[in-house]
């Protein structure tokens, strides 16, 4: 695992705990042991890199009034600092999670609100949703992930399309899903 | 055909699991066959992936699959695509699993400077209210103007059968 990256969250305890159970090591036994029960669990220490912040919205009559932000995990020059590079906004924000969880509810037709089109059965809503999700990294170029050709392409196309896989690097090209159906799992690690 | 990471799985072969070792050859174009080198033996080129237990056309559920990629309800595409809800689910099921392996595997050690996390509200409900026959027979006609009660005809017989099927209001 690299370096810890930036984390930005709503205010749902359950994040911190993740983190905490993810980015810490636990601390190693005190060579001399003193008096007393010794800890059931060790004490845990915090990857020093890991920054996370957290926005509060506090809503009145279904309108968000104000708009808090707490830095939990590391300092705020160093997040200030990630944001500015990266150029994702010019201070913390979720605006990207909640723009994936629209289109998120644009592709797939069980995730609908106020209609009658919600799953039935726990398993198949999996499925639409791994499904959706492969359609969504492999499948469909992203218009704001679209670089600008040095020289015009055929028909004078100016832009590459790409998708959020190939922006990672794990692909080379857009990939159908004929492509991603066809796909040959490696074999089992015994 | 593509070779690329076609693999041996006979479990007595020396090159069993070896991805893009070589020793797969095409036995047939025909038939859309490969082969083992080591040992001989030979399987489908869709072994392994969504396609090597379906029966219909492989277009066809790739349209039924993009559709489902669209928002498109089940119900929606049984209509469209003469297909049963059943079978629809049933490929939907087989993709989804597929998927998420192909997912799993092809997602790794991707370096992320950023994180934003997030909940999506959503659920799952089957409803199992029992109702009463007459309940039944008045959710049945509620509608008044529902089109299974059109018959094939003039306007006019339509409206004297969607007048005949207004129901009386139920007695409770």
């Amino acid at each position: 695992m690299g370096r810890a990256p930036l984390f930005t969250s709503d205010k749902l305890p359950a994040y911190v705990k993740a983190l905490i159970a993810n980015y810490s090591t636990p601390e190693p036994p005190p060579p001399k042991r003193g008096p007393g029960r010794p800890r059931k669990e060790p004490k845990r220490l915090l990857d020093p890199d890991l920054c996370y912040a957290q926005v509060d919205k506090r809503r009145e009559g279904g309108r968000v009034v104000e708009v808090k932000r707490r830095i939990l995990f590391g300092s705020a020059e160093e997040i200030a600092r990630i944001i500015e590079t990266d150029g994702c906004g010019s201070q913390i924000n979720t605006a990207y999670v909640e723009r994936d969880n629209l289109t998120s509810r644009q592709s797939n037709g069980r995730l609908v609100r106020k209609t009658l089109s919600h799953s039935k059965k726990a398993l198949f809503l999996q499925r639409q949703i791994a499904l959706e999700d492969a359609i969504y990294n492999f499948v469909r170029p992203h218009s704001a992930l679209r670089v600008e050709l040095p020289r015009p392409g055929a028909h004078g196309r100016k832009w590459e399309a790409r998708t959020p896989a190939m922006v990672a690097g794990l692909t080379d090209h857009i990939l159908t899903l004929e492509e991603l159906l066809s796909y040959r799992l490696a074999p089992p690690k015994c | 055909m593509e070779l690329k990471r076609q693999w041996c799985d006979q479990p007595f072969c020396h090159n069993w699991g070896q991805v893009d070792a070589g020793n797969i050859q095409v036995h047939s174009h025909v038939e859309q066959r490969l082969y083992c080198t080591t040992c001989l033996h030979t399987f489908s080129v869709d072994r392994g992936t969504f396609f090597e237990t379906l029966r219909s056309e492989c277009q066809a559920v790739l349209e039924i699959l993009e559709l489902l990629g669209e928002r498109n309800s089940l119900r929606a595409i049984e209509r469209l695509k003469h297909r049963s809800t059943n079978t629809v689910l049933h490929w939907l099921d087989l993709a989804g699993q597929h998927l998420a392996a192909v997912s799993a595997e092809l997602i790794h050690d991707v370096q992320l400077r950023q994180a934003q996390v997030d909940e999506l509200w959503t659920f799952v409900k089957k409803s199992r209210r029992i109702v009463n026959p007459t309940t039944r027979q008045t959710r049945g006609i509620r509608g008044f103007g529902v089109r299974w009660l059109c018959p094939v005809g003039s306007a006019s017989s339509v409206i004297s059968a969607r007048s005949a099927a207004k129901p009386k209001p139920p007695s409770f």
